[in-house]
């Protein structure tokens, strides 16, 4: 079955998705290192950017799947691939305007779960995995890191306190740059691919690839080169989030978070446990604070945690939403206006944030003390 | 609902991977605080190199160094799992 028109938006959709994965999550290896000052934040984004296009390229054993063990595979259309991308993206999209990391995986399942039910009915879903890869993982990743995280600042504290002069600083900087710039690597390498196979099953499903063909250059390139863009323009607000409003970070705090974020993501890569990286980059900021006994901000934690919970319901409902509303129109010209109010929303959000813009300039200033809530108006003040 | 429950409820055992969350939550605990404490070593070292003249200087750069050299192998390490994914 072809349907040339119908692939193609799947196709730029499945990369505006890729662009905002790696918008989103620049916090998750590069918060830190710009708040202690490590790297200039432009410097940043752009060694972050590189290595997630480098990371496209490692390891290219892409599956062509989409939230499989959550979804019956069998029941996945290229109109719901479209809608569960829908979801991801304005969940993307809202999470980033009030500032919290969320996790990017997470949207999309809950957009692709969201979209199934409304095609298929509630039993195209598998609700164990939906409870055993996502939202359990939501509550132990950031457990996990953070306590692993508390240790390392604890003990990273006690081993360098009686240390004065430049080497200490520098040191840390030099190693926290280290493990942001491979927890860069090991982004691009998860969440490119992620898309590389979604892409990959639209150009399978639509009669363009044979099954278990290999992934298309074109298609690592684009992937590749979408999720640098979104990951240099960098999220703003939510790098401030993650760097300023959690906690207050220091050198040897930012080395231990960093290290600790980037040993548990790879050591649950090599043993096959999917754990989010914004959850454990977040999990692993607080803990930090807690061993290196600074404040930690637990309303605004609170608020992050309770967004990790709704992310999936909300992309779910958002992915719903859409694959109803494209349904009910009907064909290919239902997809595409679609995908036309679903641009009119981003483009809503991105005006909004323009009122109380983060760049570059005013993403490390210092966070007002007597905030405890995230709202886009506060982060930015 | 009942059927998510009844799902949810037919194989609890099975939701999460608990030896291998496990086996996670071991290593990363131990390659974080071996590297901590390596680099704390070579940072301590190099600020005492820094104060220090002669002898001494070197041995501490040299204990520095050795460190450094530690924290390439296991960024190394890392590398490999990246490269071996699935």
């Amino acid at each position: 079955m072809h349907n040339t028109s119908l692939l193609l938006i799947v196709i730029v959709t499945a990369l505006a998705f890729d662009f905002t994965n790696g918008f989103h999550d620049t916090a998750n290896s590069m918060a830190t290192t710009i708040t202690t000052g490590s790297l200039k934040p432009r410097v940043a984004v752009a060694l972050s950017a590189v290595l997630n296009l480098a990371g496209a390229f490692i390891s290219l054993s892409v599956a062509a799947v989409i939230a499989k063990g959550i979804v019956s595979q069998g029941s996945v259309t290229l109109p719901v691939v479209f809608a569960g991308l829908t979801g991801g993206i304005l969940w993307n999209v809202i999470t980033w305007y009030n500032g919290f990391p969320s996790s990017s995986s997470h949207a999309l399942i809950g957009g692709v779960v969201g979209a199934m039910i409304v095609h298929a009915g509630i039993h195209a879903v598998e609700w164990n995995g939906v409870f055993g890869k996502v939202m359990i993982p939501a509550l132990l990743a950031p457990l996990v890191a953070g306590i692993i995280a508390a240790g390392a600042a604890w003990l990273t504290a006690r081993f360098t306190k009686h240390l004065t002069g430049s080497a200490r600083d520098q040191g840390f900087r030099w190693a926290q740059v280290g493990s942001a710039s491979l927890m860069s690597l090991a982004h691009g390498t998860n969440d490119a691919q992620k898309t590389m196979g979604v892409i990959t099953l639209a150009l399978v499903a639509n009669g363009n690839l044979v099954q278990d063909a290999s992934t298309p250059t074109w298609v690592i390139v684009a992937c590749g080169g979408a999720i640098a863009l979104g990951t240099y323009l960098g999220g703003w607000r939510i790098i401030r989030t993650m760097g300023r409003a959690l906690t207050d970070i220091d050198t040897p705090q930012g080395f231990a978070a960093q290290t600790s974020a980037a040993t548990v993501l790879l050591t649950s890569t090599h043993f096959g446990i999917p754990l989010s990286t914004t959850q454990v980059a977040s999990g692993s900021v607080v803990g930090s604070g807690i061993g290196h006994r600074v404040r930690v901000r637990w309303g605004i934690v609170g608020e992050i945690l309770i967004s990790w919970l709704v992310t999936m319901p909300a992309a779910g409902l958002i992915g719903a939403g859409a694959f109803g509303l494209s349904n009910a129109i009907g064909g290919t010209l239902g997809v595409y206006l679609t995908g036309g109010i679903l641009a009119f929303a981003c483009a809503l959000f991105f005006g909004l944030s323009r009122k109380s813009p983060v760049t570059p300039e005013n993403v490390n200033d210092a966070w007002d003390e007597n905030v405890h809530v995230l709202t886009p108006k506060h982060i930015a003040a | 609902m009942n059927s998510l429950l009844a799902a949810a409820a037919s194989k609890p055992t099975h939701l999460v991977d608990w030896a291998g969350l496990g086996k996670v939550v071991l290593m990363s605990a131990i390659a974080v605080a071996a590297l901590v404490c390596v680099v704390s070593l070579g940072i301590n070292l190099l600020t005492r190199a820094e104060g220090s003249h002669g002898g001494r200087r070197t041995v501490n750069s040299i204990g520095a160094v050795l460190c450094l050299l530690v924290v390439f192998a296991a960024v190394g390490v890392g590398l490999g799992v990246m490269f071996h994914k699935g």
